[in-house]
């Protein structure tokens, strides 16, 4: 990107549905993937006489967000309504925090090829989200389903301090991390528990100020939001270079075009008619809610791996790994707790788990295997119960089907074969039949045992334990030297 | 049924001297036969009252405590949904809305034994002081058919009046229990905002809209009132109280009560008739052991600007839900869905309701948001904080409830002039005060005149004994 | 509309340098407040009802744009 002259300030602004159980002003569920409407009452469905109360959990989780993020909490901040028409808003007025939201200037450092950046929060609110519209182009009609209506969202707004696309993925990823970790939220791009809107303008590098900026929505990957950061900032520049202005305009995001397209223009801006909402008494945060928070604050990612290495003492590779995703985190310290083999387990992890994860496209959260019977596994392994390469099936099994292993390896026969005696009449057939490769090994081909073992192994159905085998099939070979 | 009280029937139903189902066939009659030349109801719940008189008095029989309003008809006005029956608001908006829930008042009045006898006719979404801009036609007043009931609560009072009922519910946002009460010789209660419970009431204006109950006497208005009260968690705005028992308290009197009169609600164009009742109530008072003065309240005149500014905004985004998506009327003529939503607004609100969903509209919008509705909510604490100094002082506010004491139906008044005829009930909405218009006195054409007590947050018990007395001394 | 306009921008007479706006009444920090546990309405019956038009399963509107 020929950015030569020219410098990129960014601003971002992300929506995060929490995973509270139940909307943000009425008991409705907020589970994802019911059947339509639903989820739905008086209340979220903007039915006359219905008024909104304050779900406090969720509360609580965006002020452990802000504290997450070195956030001013303010002890009160209130509620307004953002009015316009639109179907999936049911009362055509969004409840939102515009005048005094619960958090404010906060920073998350991030990593950059010139070192460690914060980027500064300029604040946290809450607000509820809208319902959900289908289209049919053929009929000409849309359809309304309420039940995302209601579920609760907080939008975190940063200051423009990011200065490219890798910086945000950065910041994205660490943020993501962090929400995970509270457990607040999924944080998923692609399911929608995550939205991301770009704010970016472009300026000389001498200059002071900071030039007139567009907004870039439907950014649905990270691979998007890095392409349209791009994308825009070349066409800003070609606009400038050319002696054009820049219109303070929002674009939408076509990610298989790789081009974006004007949606409102600055004229079309709407007047949202900004009041505070009387139906809502202020929010308070007290020291009571503060305090638990600062109790129940999880270990987050470089503390996790610091941990893991300095504690669990497994290798930096392996901890790196592991903590890029909360629930194998999850797994793992809930599987070294009944076992404690951590290197044994974060070896599965890292090797099997991880090459399965790859080739299913899954995310740890998908795994089926419970940490009960993941630590049974290793425990039978390092026991010597199973062989390698039957370990290698068992844990796939486990893995897809959370089958119980010790239950499986009885039912299926595929106990590793150390009986000595028994181990030892098959090397002494295989001996016997394999004259020619005997007669090799003696003669100093090394590479002949390789064969013998792989014979013996197949006389022992693949059972038999390898080490005894090439113990005994060494112990015979010498005996007639 | 026009001679007893509630407590009276209500004893009378529990020793058997009444039977529930002649009472509330009673109420019926006097609807078939009246109705059509009152029109204060725009639906009915006949047969359900019916079958519920029959159930309350068979567990009556069998020994069960039906509860303090057992027994007793109710009239409920139309902004207030009772679930399985059409909620309109006097509108054409919501002409064939069935509610599909009871607001919490509507529980608390059921599971206290009283039977709903129908919704009533009201002001389009309780916008108005007359009845007359109800899509259902206007309401008379019940002393006089030639005259207004008053508004928006006007079919609550009428009701009343010509015994279709004993007691009502009405909703009072800038007045519209008080005035009407007043215009048809009956007692209504705006309680202190928040002791009522306000989910289930269609809303106009959130910070200011109030249930309030309207009757014939003091004592049936105060009844009501323990029943409707209380905290809801379903209301984010409704407070804690505790349970209260006014009954016990309505004749203590008002020895030792200091009442203020405010000098400058006694202006050039109030009615000489209700300048004399006050002044009487006032002698009343003292009479009875109260001290009265007259006190100074400034930016009176900006109390009804501070309302209108602030009522309509908030009407503007309370009545946005109304756009023919979800329920009540959708229009025919569209092609898309922005035409969907302007004639569904042309077409089902009326007149009214359309010019204060636009002056709402224009105090919010950017640019004029801090000149109008921003300093509409300054005034407001002005006004308030000069209430609460009084109020360190005063026990109670006596005043009047409006400036003339009958408007015929046939008059066409200015609507401005009407506005500022809210001049005296406005500042207990703005402040959250309770206030009440109990009868006293009457104009030379025979019209009842109300006159008003207004208290201090949480002051019901001591309105309600200074209105007991004065229903007393009425006509001394 | 004019005349109500007119009438209620008087309102600019009264002095309010260093007035703060009266929103909330009460400043009680005792909220009505939900705790996160659900409950089931069975509202969509209802709601499909009252709408002027529906389908089994959703509300329906023209377009939107």
């Amino acid at each position: 990107m020929r950015m030569n002259e020219y410098k990129m300030d960014i601003g971002l602004e992300i929506h995060i549905e929490l995973s509270t159980d139940t909307k943000i002003f009425c008991k409705c569920s907020t589970q994802f993937g019911c059947e339509p409407n639903v989820n739905t009452c008086p209340v979220c469905t903007g039915m006359p006489g219905a008024l909104p109360v304050l779900n406090k959990q969720a509360v609580r989780y965006a002020a452990a967000v802000g504290d997450a993020l070195n956030c001013k909490i303010n002890t009160i901040s209130k509620f307004d309504r953002k009015n316009y028409y639109y179907p999936d808003n049911p009362q055509n007025y969004q409840i939102t925090q515009f005048y005094t939201p619960i958090c404010e200037n906060g920073y998350l450092e991030i990593d950059t090829i010139d070192g460690k950046k914060n980027i500064g929060i300029r604040e946290i609110h809450m607000e509820e989200d809208a319902g959900k519209l289908l289209h049919n182009d053929l009929k000409n009609v849309s359809f309304i389903d309420y039940n995302r209506a209601g579920v609760p969202l907080i939008e975190i707004v940063t200051m423009p301090d990011f200065s490219n696309g890798d910086e945000v993925t950065c910041f994205l990823e660490k943020l993501r991390l962090i929400i995970q970790y509270l457990q607040v939220s999924d944080c998923k791009l692609n399911e929608g528990s995550m939205r991301v809107d770009v704010n970016l303008s472009v300026r000389k590098k001498e200059c002071e100020e900071l030039g007139t900026r567009t907004e870039m929505k439907n950014l649905n990957s990270f691979r998007a939001i890095k392409r349209a950061i791009d994308n825009e900032a070349s066409r800003q520049i070609e606009v400038l270079k050319n002696g054009g202005i820049i219109d303070m305009e929002t674009r939408r995001w076509d990610d298989l075009k790789e081009e974006s397209f004007v949606m409102r223009s600055k004229e079309e801006a709407k007047d949202y008619r900004y009041f505070p909402e009387p139906d809502l008494p202020m929010v308070y945060v007290d020291d009571a809610m503060l305090k638990d928070i600062e109790l129940s604050k999880p270990q987050f990612r470089h503390e996790k791996n610091d941990y893991y290495i300095n504690e669990l003492k497994i290798p930096e590779y392996d901890a790196k790994l592991i903590t890029l995703d909360y629930d194998m985190t999850v797994l793992f310290e809930e599987t070294v707790k009944i076992c404690d083999k951590p290197k044994n387990i974060s070896n599965w992890l890292i090797g099997e788990a991880n090459r399965i994860l790859k080739e299913k496209e899954w995310d740890a959260c998908d795994i089926k295997m419970s940490p009960k019977n993941f630590a049974m596994f290793v425990n039978m392994v390092s026991e010597g119960i199973i062989n390698s390469n039957v370990a290698k099936v068992v844990f796939e099994k486990m893995f897809l089907e959370d089958i119980n292993p010790e239950k499986y390896v009885e039912e299926n026969g595929l106990k590793q074969n150390s009986d000595g005696e028994m181990i030892k009449k098959i090397v002494q057939d295989v001996i016997n039949d394999n004259e020619q490769s005997v007669r090799d090994y003696k003669a100093g081909k090394d590479k002949a045992i390789g064969y013998l073992v792989g014979q013996v192994m197949k006389k022992a159905a693949g059972k038999a334990n390898p080490k005894l085998v090439n113990e005994l099939l060494l112990e015979e070979l010498r005996k007639d030297m | 049924m026009n001679r007893r009280t509630v407590l009276e029937t209500v004893k009378d139903i529990k020793s058997g001297k009444i039977r529930i189902k002649d009472l509330i066939q009673e109420c019926i009659e006097n609807i078939e036969k009246k109705d059509n030349t009152y029109n204060a109801f725009i639906s009915l719940n006949k047969e359900n009252a019916i079958d519920r008189a029959e159930k309350l008095q068979a567990r009556l029989d069998a020994g069960e405590d039906i509860g303090i309003l057992g027994g007793i008809p109710v009239a409920i006005k139309d902004n207030i949904l009772v679930e399985g029956l059409k909620t309109t608001c006097g509108s054409k908006m919501l002409e064939n809305y069935m509610a599909p829930y009871s607001a919490t008042v509507i529980n608390k009045l059921e599971e206290n034994g009283a039977i709903i006898i129908g919704k009533t006719n009201m002001d389009e979404f309780a916008m108005g002081s007359t009845t007359k801009t109800s899509y259902y036609g206007e309401t008379k007043n019940p002393v006089n058919i030639e005259y207004i009931p008053g508004g928006s609560s006007g079919g609550s009072a009428t009701a009343i009046g010509t015994d279709m009922c004993m007691v009502s519910l009405g909703s009072d946002t800038g007045g519209s229990v008080r005035q009407p009460a007043a215009f048809c010789g009956l007692v209504g209660l705006k309680p202190t905002y928040g002791m009522v419970s306000r989910y289930g009431l269609v809303a106009y204006a959130s910070s200011f809209d109030q249930i309030g109950p309207m009757g014939k006497t003091v004592e049936d208005v105060a009844l009501t009132l323990q029943v409707i009260m209380g905290c809801d968690s379903k209301d984010s705005t409704s407070q804690f109280n505790l349970e209260k028992d006014y009954l016990s308290t309505l004749s203590k009197g008002v020895k030792g009560l200091k009442v203020g009169i405010p000098r400058e609600f006694f202006t050039e164009d109030l009615e000489d008739s209700i300048k004399e009742s006050v002044i009487n109530a006032a002698k009343v008072l003292e009479d009875n052991g109260a001290i009265v003065e007259e006190i100074n309240v400034g930016n009176t005149e900006y109390a009804v600007m501070a309302y209108y500014i602030i009522a309509c905004a908030q009407a503007s985004s309370n009545l946005a839900r109304f756009d023919g998506v979800k329920y009540g009327y959708r229009s025919m003529n569209y092609e898309s869905l922005g035409e969907m939503y302007d004639n569904t607004w042309k077409e089902g609100f009326g007149e009214e309701v359309r010019k204060r969903i636009s002056l709402g509209e224009y105090v919010l919008s950017s640019g004029f948001y801090e000149e109008h509705y921003l300093k509409a909510l300054k005034v407001r604490r002005l006004i308030w904080e000069e209430y609460e100094k009084h109020f360190e002082k005063y026990d109670l506010i006596l005043s009047p409830v409006t400036k003339v004491s009958g408007i015929k139906l046939s008059d066409d008044v200015d609507s401005v002039k009407l506005y500022m005829d809210d001049l005296y009930t406005v500042s207990a909405n703005l402040c959250g005060y309770p206030a009440i218009s109990v009868p006293f006195g009457k104009n030379e054409c025979g019209l009842p005149i109300g006159v008003q007590i207004m208290g201090k947050s949480f002051s019901e018990e001591t309105i309600l004994r200074a209105a007991f007395l004065l229903e007393q001394r009425n006509g001394d | 509309m004019e005349k109500m306009l007119a009438y209620i921008k008087q309102i600019s007479k009264v002095e309010t340098e260093g007035v703060l706006p009266l929103t909330q009444l009460y400043t009680n920090s005792e909220n009505v407040c939900n705790n996160d546990e659900k409950l089931d309405w069975q509202f969509k019956t209802k709601l499909l009802e009252n709408a002027p038009e529906s389908d089994k399963d959703y509300v329906i509107v023209p377009k939107t744009v």
